[in-house]
């Protein structure tokens, strides 16, 4: 497993959906959960994949002569990696966020 | 942008992405698009979703990949880079085809509008976002192949 290499809010949204889910879940269905296009999520989930955090799985009940769904769930290290990355950045808003109320509230 | 003309705009991105992952992003993103109205996703967010897509991944994997250094790095940069140039190429001739065709049919039935017009104008119109994503994708393709060409000399030098 490898580490990912950009951390953006919208990872951690993509990380914050697939955490929430416990069945695998369409690609597309994560990107409507975290308000994204189409063209946002899939890169970010090609990086979770690539870094051995998601694996994508077809469904298995596709109707017949119609393509079958991509979907995706997280790995055991995945998502205790997801936890700890999440945690983390929601812990770096909050305090920043803090000291710039006590910034404005100081000014 | 008509199911069609997205189907050939994913079937497009996919001979763009790695080869390794080609089949199973073709799948994914045709069964984006046939489930995407299911949460209200128009044909062009997917379609032009995967280009994006496919255009990073394969950026991604020159940068990551071990085998990619070098002479074989340099010729897979130029083989995506002309295979990018004739895609956008072809997308450019269809639409100024199909837009003179529009117009010459418009004129010889003696009207200045007709369904030949409208086809043409949404052909030109699904077009030109595609050309502008091409020729964007164009510029990765061309660093790439830049930086191959340092590398490979960095390693003659070396040798």
């Amino acid at each position: 497993m490898n580490p990912i290499q950009r951390v953006t809010g919208s990872t951690i949204a993509v990380l914050d959906a697939l955490l929430s889910h416990d069945e695998p879940v369409w690609g597309l269905l994560l990107a409507r959960e975290v308000g994204k296009a189409p063209g946002g999520i899939y890169p970010i989930l090609n990086r979770l994949e690539t870094a051995g955090w998601v694996v994508p799985r077809w469904e298995d009940d596709a109707e017949p002569g119609r393509p079958r769904r991509r979907l995706y769930v997280l790995t055991d290290i995945g998502a205790r990696e997801a936890s700890a990355t999440s945690a983390a950045y929601h812990e770096r808003q909050a305090r920043s966020q803090s000291s710039r109320a006590a910034e404005v509230g100081f000014a | 942008m008509s199911a069609s003309i997205a189907s050939v705009a994913v079937r497009v991105a996919a001979r763009l992405a790695p080869a390794d992952v080609r089949d199973a992003r073709r799948e994914e993103w045709l069964a984006d698009l046939d489930h995407g109205k299911e949460l209200n996703y128009s044909n062009s967010q997917i379609a032009l979703g995967a280009l994006a897509s496919a255009v990073s991944e394969a950026a991604r994997f020159n940068r990551t990949h071990p085998s990619m250094n070098g002479a074989f790095a340099l010729s897979e940069n130029v083989k995506f880079s002309i295979r990018l140039a004739l895609y956008t190429l072809w997308i450019a001739l269809s639409a100024a085809w199909t837009w003179t065709w529009a117009t010459q049919a418009a004129a010889t039935a003696g009207t200045g509008s007709g369904p030949q017009l409208q086809i043409g104008g949404t052909f030109i119109w699904a077009a030109v976002p595609m050309m502008i994503v091409g020729i964007i994708a164009l510029v990765p393709g061309a660093v790439l192949a830049v930086r191959s060409v340092v590398l490979h000399n960095r390693a003659a030098e070396v040798a």
